[in-house]
């Protein structure tokens, strides 16, 4: 079992730290949890929730990784595992709390233009409007594009891996980062210089 | 320019992309990857203002959640202490049931049908016709156990439909339950015979319809017992008389294993006899209106007796 000294190398796989968690070492799953938390955590924000409600669905995500930890097999990529995880407690949550109106919503052609970028506002001011049209934009595409882009661009995994979490065809992920690039830069094209 | 920029923001952001997925970058078309360099490099422009990171409350609650995990699993484990109270219980339990189920099918009687078997075979009547009477005391059913197929032409038909084997299987079915029938009586008869014998001890006031008659023990000693061939003179001799000057039975008394009836013609003769409750068996029947007229009201003006035994 790898020690918490090993831990702090970084070069342990983050399987490797599951695997001790589940063993019973605590510690390892505080340095996963260090690891994972922001991405697992923008995930659930960019999606356009409240920060309350991501955050009661990031703490569901890792309190169902704690549960499952016996059952885990280190098939595939620990964070592959983590983000299917992540996933499924969206879609529950959507199913709750009946968003299908909401998502009737998102579907149609609401994208958001830029209004203004105008050249008098500082840069700092510059940036957090732009941070501000993104996050609308990417809040506003449909579930399944808004969910590869995420997967892809805040998290870094590949459209293989985005296709084996939300357990679709490679080309239909391919097809919705496709969309999601061409929405999100119809309705943010004012931003760039 | 703005294709510099692309260029730039490209190879800044898709450092990762080129690890994971390089042979898909390959596949893009280049109108796709024009796209995904703008998307780069809008992340670029804010990626230094994104410093977005979960509460510290909420990154104690679930290390918390984690560590508490850990404890309680290393914690011995109540379920099985639970689990192993349980099935000693549970083991306790069939044991306790089996056992009685046991010692309950000892006590259970044998079928009420194998017993009725042995009265069957002859019923004698007095004063009506008792076919229809006698079918309403032995059902069918325990009647056709004990027809002969062979031998009873009105079943000749059946019996050639019937294989043997059925028969033989039948007949064997039958000659077990009348044995087990017959076992069931012996123990009866012993049983009565020990009650009769506890009776006998006892003083004679304690047979109330004796001691409400005036009969005590010793005069019901003293009745002759009627045996059957005297019965079967008086049932035929009843066939031939006319209703007044018929025999008419009468119930006097009755203990666990007699009857003791006063047969009367006209009041002219009455005889009392002992009816031994092995043979025979007394049905009260109610006189018709015509008969209460030539009996002139009077009570136990009849009773039906059946001899259930030769």
């Amino acid at each position: 079992m790898a020690s918490s000294a090993e831990y702090l190398t970084q070069s342990v796989a983050d399987e490797a730290l599951m695997l001790a968690y589940a063993k019973g070492q605590a510690s390892a799953f505080d340095f996963l949890y260090q690891r994972h938390k922001q991405v697992v955590y923008l995930f659930f924000v960019k999606q356009g929730l409240p920060i309350a409600i991501a955050e009661e669905l990031c703490h569901d995500t890792w309190l169902k990784l704690i549960n499952a930890r016996e059952k885990y097999q280190p098939q595939a990529l620990f964070k592959t595992y983590l983000f299917t995880i992540a996933r499924n407690t969206l879609i529950d949550h959507y199913k709750k709390k009946s968003t299908q109106n909401e998502d009737n919503n998102l579907n149609d052609d609401n994208e958001l233009t830029a209004t203004s970028a105008t050249p008098q506002l500082c840069k700092q001011q510059q940036a957090q409007q732009l941070q501000l049209a993104l996050s609308r934009s990417i809040a506003a595409l449909p579930v399944t594009q808004r969910e590869v882009f995420l997967l892809k661009q805040e998290s870094g995994f590949s459209l293989e891996q985005i296709a084996q979490i939300t357990a679709q065809h490679q080309e239909k992920v391919k097809s919705s980062w496709r969309y999601a690039l061409q929405r999100l830069r119809k309705g943010l094209q004012n931003y760039v210089n | 320019m703005l294709y510099s920029v692309y260029v730039r923001g490209y190879r800044i952001m898709s450092t990762n992309h080129i690890e994971n997925n390089g042979t898909e970058t390959e596949k893009l078309t280049p109108q796709q990857q024009n796209d995904e360099a703008f998307i780069n490099q809008l992340y670029d422009q804010v990626s230094q203002e994104q410093q977005i990171q979960p509460s510290e409350l909420l990154d104690k609650r679930i290390i918390n959640a984690a560590h508490k995990a850990i404890n309680n699993s290393n914690k011995p484990n109540k379920k099985s202490h639970v689990a192993w109270y349980s099935t000693l219980a549970t083991a306790a339990s069939l044991t306790l049931v089996v056992s009685l189920v046991v010692l309950q099918q000892g006590n259970i009687l044998p079928n009420e049908q194998s017993v009725n078997l042995q009265k069957t075979d002859i019923v004698l009547e007095e004063g009506i016709n008792t076919t229809s009477d006698l079918e309403s005391i032995s059902p069918q059913d325990v009647m056709a156990d004990h027809f002969d197929y062979q031998e009873k032409p009105g079943y000749s038909a059946i019996s050639e439909q019937v294989s043997s084997s059925t028969i033989e299987k039948k007949q064997s079915a039958t000659n077990e339950r009348t044995l087990s029938a017959m076992q069931y009586k012996k123990q009866s008869k012993l049983v009565k015979q020990k009650k009769v014998a506890q009776m006998m001890a006892l003083p004679p006031a304690t047979n109330k319809l004796s001691a409400e008659l005036g009969i005590t023990q010793k005069e019901e000693l003293s009745i002759t017992l009627l045996s059957s061939k005297k019965f079967q003179q008086y049932a035929s001799s009843n066939k031939t008389l006319n209703i007044k000057n018929q025999w008419f039975w009468s119930l006097l008394s009755e203990n666990d294993m007699e009857y003791i009836i006063n047969i009367s013609q006209d009041k002219q003769q009455s005889i009392q006899y002992r009816l031994d409750k092995h043979r025979f068996k007394v049905i009260g029947v109610q006189p018709s209106d015509s008969e209460k007229l030539l009996l002139k009201n009077k009570s136990l003006s009849k009773i039906l007796i059946l001899n259930t035994k030769n």
